[in-house]
Order: C-alpha cells, then structure tokens, then sequence
C-alpha cells in the first residue's frame, strides 16, 4: 500500500480526485489509508460509530477498474467520506447515536448515500451523533452512546452537536468530507466549533429517505468538508427530487460558481452587536477582523434586524410534538430510560404534553415567518452572523450554561430552520487557540450564493487551511 | 393563502423578544421540560396569527 503524505488527509475534493485521475494514487489505497485512519483515529475523538473497511475497499477497487477504462463520474469519484449515524446503510447496523437502538439494522439504504455511491464516492463508515440528534433538549456533551464528541483542537473542548463526529472527522483528516443533519444547528454548531465548512441546504433539497426522523417539517441533510466548494460539489450530487421523501421539494441544485453574482453587487444584512457585545470576549478580535477582511471582498455590509418572532419557541413546539409522535414507541414501552442524558429523557416524555393547538399555532407563525424573511431578503441578498459567539464549550459544562445574549440576530439559527432557509458556517479565526466561524444565511435555494460569499472569503484568508495537531 | 403586507405587519407588531429568553431552570429535569413547555405555550399565545393564514405544512388528495 502507497504510503501518502499527511498533507493528504487535508486535501480538497478536487485535488484529491485530480491526484486519482493522474495515478499518484488508486482509490484503493486512498480508501484504505483513510479507513486505517478512522479506525484509528476516531475514537481518539469519540468520532466513530462503525467501520466498514471491506465495504469501501470493493467500492474503490470497482472506482479503479472505471478510472482504467476512462470512466469519469466527477470530482467525487473515488473520494471517501464517511456519514451521521442516522443515515442508514442496507444491513448494517444504525444507532441513531443512542442505546436503546443500538442493534438496530435497516434493509434499505439512505438515498444521499446511493447518490453518491452513484458518481463513485466510497463510504469509510458511520459517524457518532448525539443520542437521536438531541431533540429531547440534552444538558450535557455526554448525552450519546459513543461518548462526548471531543474537539480535534483541544480534547477538553466539545466537538459540538448534533453531527459531533461528522465535524469531528472531517477536522482531524478522518475523512475529506462526511455527511451531516441539521433540525435546529446540529451542522452549523460542530462545523463552527470544529473549524470546518458545514451547510445545511434548503428544507426538502436533500432527500431524507433513510435517514432518522427527528423532525419532519425541520430536518435537513447537509454537507460538511474543508470548503465551500467542497461543499458545493457535494450538494450537487445529493440534492435532487426523491418521491420516497414527502418533503422532498421536487429540485435539483447545480453548482456554480462562474455565474455568481460579483460580490460587489451583493448587500449582506448584519446585527453589529453580533460580533461585538453578543460574542464571547475572547472571539471579539477574531470576528472583527473576519469582517474586515469580508469588506474586503466587496459586497455591502447593511445594519439590519431579523423579523420579531418567539423563534425558539416556535421551534422548540413544533420539534417537541413531532418527536413526540416519531418516538411514541420508545416513550411509552420506557426504553426512553435507557439515554444516556437525564434532561434528553425528560424532554421526550414531557413532549407528549405539547397542545395540539400550540403546535398548529406555531406552524401558522412559519407562515408568517417565511413572508416576513421574503421581504427581508428583497432588501438583502444574504444575512452574516457568528457560526456560534464564541469557541467550543468545555467537555464537561452543561449547555444550559452557555449564555444566551438578547437583541442582534439571536434567534437567527431557529429561524433559519424554521423558515427552511439554507445557511453555511465556515472558519473565521481563532479565539483561545479554538476555531471561530461566521455563520451566511440566504432565501431558500440560494446555496450558490451563500457558496460564492464562503468560497471568496477562503480565497482571502487561510483560516479553514489550518490544521490541529493530531 | 396570500399574506398582505398590511396583516404582516400587525401580526408582527406583537411582543415576542421577551419570548426569546430561556425560563428559568428547574433542578428536576422534568419540571424544567414541562416549565420549557409552559413558557412556549406562554409566547405563542402573545402571538397574533390573521384567520386565514394555514399551517406550514400541506395535504395532498
């Protein structure tokens, strides 16, 4: 087996396939070097929920025998990656990250992973998760059946959730890319916090078939990598219409870059206090010169304020009497006793208390809610935020610590689930040698745009370049 | 269902920043769920939704 450089667990999606086209490697060295790595490595991160070494090696001798008979499929030909426990691959076991699933094997396989299985990509393994992505309302980074997803940069840290070891992997070079779901900042918190590129597309842009229902009408499959073009070409081959998906929206998305708009022209709404009295201290001087260097880029920053809703409480209700009824099972035979987080048990017996009435209130408001951001980005073409105030938590503080600062966009990642609007994290700076990360939210199906404001910012700076000592 | 801007702008006009602050926590897991639960109930009903305006989710015969 070829022995690959280090730099080579960090390289981009189009260096990586541009290396297997031009033989430095096979995609069967590739794919076994990256599962020696995840076997390896994961668990030094808590990072792994299976392997599947014989799996991907089949798949990369299969990508080797068409890359000799001149059978290209695109750039994520050959690629490895590796996905959420909540995606399920045909007879393997998915935990869903928590015990009283942890035997549970499906007979059908995710549709984003026979997507990309469809251009060649070869999957390394599962990837641990927050016990049923956190929807219960976890206090504390333990709450998984792997263990507390721990921060590549800082093992003391937390990796965030709920795609803690998507986020996790994709930083420490366990993989180029991995896949990841989001219902309520579960790939924007781990992406900022890991110092990685996370995107969460537009509500029913990516196929959920087969993948853990948390919450019909707010979850989202999405990409994490080391860019935002990364990013794009990943979506480009997931994304698209899936009638085994009732949310599917019935769209494909086509990466882009050479027809985005000149960053010149476009206007990107922003709450200063965001980055100022909303932001960690320690991050304050990371996030001031992350803007610095976005003005630099062209487009228009413009003081604005997000629509007045109760976003988290709208969410919080909706998310509640959704898994409420997905988990009537589990709650009422008592295996819910079996989670790992006190506080994640409580929050989905008491679910079932959620009124019918607040329910469809709170789906009424997303009514007004999507109008409302529809006339805000006639004004804007996109919003910035921070990915999260500050860098990872500490392994060992609950959640309910983190403090919470009113005014500005808080609320921003409620609302921009709530509303199904696609948003990407990508690195910004350091803050107490811990990545920091800006957070682009745009109107729905606007992925190229938010993926052309990301993609300029990492052709300026050199922040998502940055590696941890592994 | 078409939302004018008119009855956007009312519907908006209702307290909900207050909303966006976490109730206090409760010790017992439970109580601090229900609490959570209450306190959603609490900022939804603040909120002034136009008759006409459906849920965001559709059913198709």
């Amino acid at each position: 087996m070829a022995v690959l450089a280090p730099e080579t667990f960090f390289a981009t999606i189009p260096e990586l396939n541009r290396r297997l086209v031009a033989k430095e490697f096979s995609a069967e060295e590739l794919a076994a070097a990256f599962s020696q790595r995840l076997e390896q490595l994961g668990p030094r991160y808590n990072a792994l929920a299976l392997p599947f070494p014989q799996q991907a090696r089949r798949q990369a001798k299969s990508v080797d025998d068409d890359l000799k008979r001149g059978r290209l499929r695109g750039p994520l030909q050959g690629i490895p990656y590796a996905v959420k426990d909540l995606l399920s691959v045909s007879g393997q076991i998915t935990t869903w990250g928590a015990k009283p699933y942890a035997a549970q094997i499906f007979e059908y396989t995710a549709t984003a992973i026979q997507k990309l299985e469809s251009v060649g990509s070869v999957l390394t393994g599962k990837l641990s998760m927050v016990e049923l992505a956190g929807g219960g309302g976890y206090r504390l980074p333990s709450a998984s059946l792997f263990g507390p997803g721990l921060n590549p940069w800082d093992r003391s840290r937390w990796s965030g959730g709920s795609s803690s070891g998507s986020a996790s992997a994709v930083a420490a070079g366990i993989v180029p890319f991995a896949l990841g779901s989001e219902t309520s900042g579960s790939i924007l918190t781990p992406s900022s916090y890991c110092g990685v590129t996370g995107l969460r597309p537009t509500y029913g842009l990516v196929s959920r078939y087969g993948a853990m229902a948390l919450s019909w009408t707010l979850d989202k499959i999405g990409p994490i990598a080391h860019t935002a073009e990364d990013c794009g070409l990943i979506l480009q081959v997931i994304s698209g219409s899936d009638s085994k998906d009732p949310g599917s929206a019935g769209k494909s998305f086509y990466y882009t870059p050479q027809y985005a708009r000149p960053l010149k022209e476009l206007r990107i709404g922003y709450a200063p206090i965001d980055f100022t009295d909303r932001a960690d201290a320690s991050a304050r001087p990371a996030f001031a010169a992350a803007l610095a260097a976005l003005k630099e880029t062209g487009v228009q920053l413009v003081e604005t304020s997000l629509p007045v809703f109760p976003y988290a409480s709208a969410l919080s209700t909706i998310l509640y009497a959704e898994q409420a009824s997905i988990f009537e099972e589990l709650i009422e035979s008592g295996k819910v006793n079996d989670l790992a987080d006190p506080a994640q048990i409580a929050g989905l017996k008491a679910s079932s208390d959620v009124p019918a009435k607040d329910y469809l209130k709170a789906m009424r408001l997303r009514r007004l809610m999507q109008e409302a951001f529809r006339q805000l980005f006639s004004e804007v073409d996109a919003l910035i935020s921070t990915g999260r105030p500050g860098p990872a938590t500490p392994v060992d503080q609950p959640l309910d610590m983190t403090k919470n600062v009113p005014g500005g966009f808080n609320g921003i990642v409620q609302a921009g689930n709530l509303a199904g609007l696609p948003a990407i994290a990508f690195p910004c700076g350091f803050a107490e040698n811990l990545p920091v990360a800006l957070q682009v939210v745009g109107p729905a199906f606007s992925e190229n745009t938010i993926l052309a404001i990301a993609r300029e910012f990492q052709a300026r700076t050199d922040w998502h370049k940055r590696r941890p000592a592994i | 269902m078409k939302i004018t801007r008119r009855r956007l702008a009312v519907a908006l006009a209702a307290p909900a920043l207050s909303a966006q602050t976490t109730p206090p926590q409760s010790a017992d897991p439970m109580e601090a769920a229900k609490a959570r639960i209450k306190a959603n109930t609490e900022a939804l009903a603040k909120q002034s939704v136009p008759m006409s305006t459906e849920p965001a989710f559709s059913f198709r015969a």
